[in-house]
C-alpha cells in the first residue's frame, strides 16, 4: 500500500513536470500563419470596405438632415414672405419711427410744433448734428446695437400744465424720443422753465446690423 | 524548450497587434461615420432663421402721431 503510494506520487510528479515544461499556447506555425493573413485581411480588405460604408451611411444621414432643415427653413421663408405682404403697406411706419438717416430739421419743427400746441414758449432748441460715425455709441444703454442718438435740448418757459402736456406729447409722437433728464426751475420773471434733454435715434441703412 | 517560449511570444505578438488593429479601425469607422460632410456652401443656408415679425408693434404705431 505504501509502495502503491509512492508510485503514484512519482508519477504525479512525472507528469506536473511534463505539463509545466509545455509552453502556454500550443503555438505552431498554422497558428501564426492564420494570425497573420488576419491582419492582412483587416488591413487590405476589412478596413476600407468598413471606412466606405461608414462614410456612406453617414454621408445619407446628413444629407437627410439637412434636406429636413432646408424644408423647414422653406417653410419658414414662405411665411415670412406670406406675413411680409400682408404688412408691406404697413412698414414705412418703421422709417417714421426710427428713420434710415438723422432727420434733425424735421425733429426741431416736431419740436417746435409740441411747443405750439402745449402753449409753452420756446427759448431755444438745440440739436446735435450727426457725425455719422460707425464707433459713435448711444447714450442710453437699451438702444439696440448700431442705432445712433441725435441728442437735443428744449428750453421752455411755460406753466407746470403746459410742461405736462409737452412732454405727454412728446410720449405720443411716432418718432422715438427718448427723454433722459427734465429741470424744471423759476425765472427771475417768477415764470417756469423747464429744460428737457434726451435723444431721439436712426439708423442709418450702412450699418447692416 | 526555447523554441516554444519563442513561438508563444509571437503568437502574444500577433494577437497583440490584431486587437489594435482592429481598434484603429474601429476609430476610423467612427471617424469617418461622424466627419462632417456637409459642404460650406449649402451650410451657410443652413442658419436658423427668424420667421415672426411682431405685427402690434404696427398697430402701437399707428395709435401714434405722425
Amino acid at each position: 500500500m505504501a509502495l502503491d503510494y509512492k508510485s503514484s506520487l512519482g508519477r504525479y510528479r512525472r507528469y506536473l513536470q511534463t505539463v509545466t515544461s509545455q509552453p502556454l499556447w500550443g503555438a505552431s506555425l498554422w497558428v501564426m500563419l492564420s494570425l497573420i493573413l488576419l491582419i492582412i485581411l483587416v488591413f487590405l480588405a476589412l478596413r476600407p470596405t468598413l471606412i466606405t460604408i461608414a462614410d456612406l451611411v453617414g454621408k445619407i444621414e446628413q444629407k437627410n438632415t439637412v434636406t429636413k432643415q432646408l424644408e423647414a427653413r422653406i417653410l419658414a421663408v414662405s411665411y415670412a414672405t406670406a406675413l411680409l405682404e400682408t404688412e408691406r403697406d404697413r412698414l414705412p411706419l418703421l422709417n417714421e419711427a426710427l428713420p434710415k438717416e438723422a432727420e434733425w430739421n424735421t425733429l426741431a419743427e416736431t419740436l417746435s410744433g409740441l411747443a405750439t400746441s402745449s402753449g409753452v414758449t420756446l427759448v431755444n432748441v438745440t440739436v446735435s448734428e450727426p457725425t455719422g460715425s460707425k464707433t459713435e455709441q448711444p447714450v442710453v444703454s437699451f438702444l439696440p446695437t448700431g442705432v445712433l442718438p441725435l441728442r437735443f435740448s428744449v428750453t421752455a418757459e411755460g406753466e407746470i400744465e403746459n410742461f405736462k402736456q409737452f412732454v405727454n406729447s412728446m410720449e405720443k409722437k411716432r418718432r422715438i424720443l427718448i427723454v433722459s433728464t427734465i429741470r424744471i426751475e423759476t425765472t427771475k420773471t417768477g415764470n417756469y422753465r423747464m429744460i428737457i434733454q434726451g435723444e431721439a435715434s436712426y439708423l442709418p441703412d450702412k450699418l447692416n446690423i | 524548450m526555447k523554441k516554444s517560449r519563442i513561438d508563444r511570444n509571437v503568437v502574444v505578438l500577433l494577437i497583440t497587434t490584431l486587437i489594435t488593429m482592429g481598434s484603429w479601425v474601429g476609430f476610423e469607422v467612427y471617424r469617418a461615420y461622424t466627419e462632417n460632410k456637409v459642404e460650406p456652401e449649402v451650410e451657410k443656408h443652413l442658419q436658423q432663421f427668424d420667421s415672426t415679425l411682431k405685427t402690434e408693434i404696427f398697430s402701437k404705431l399707428e395709435q401714434l402721431e405722425p
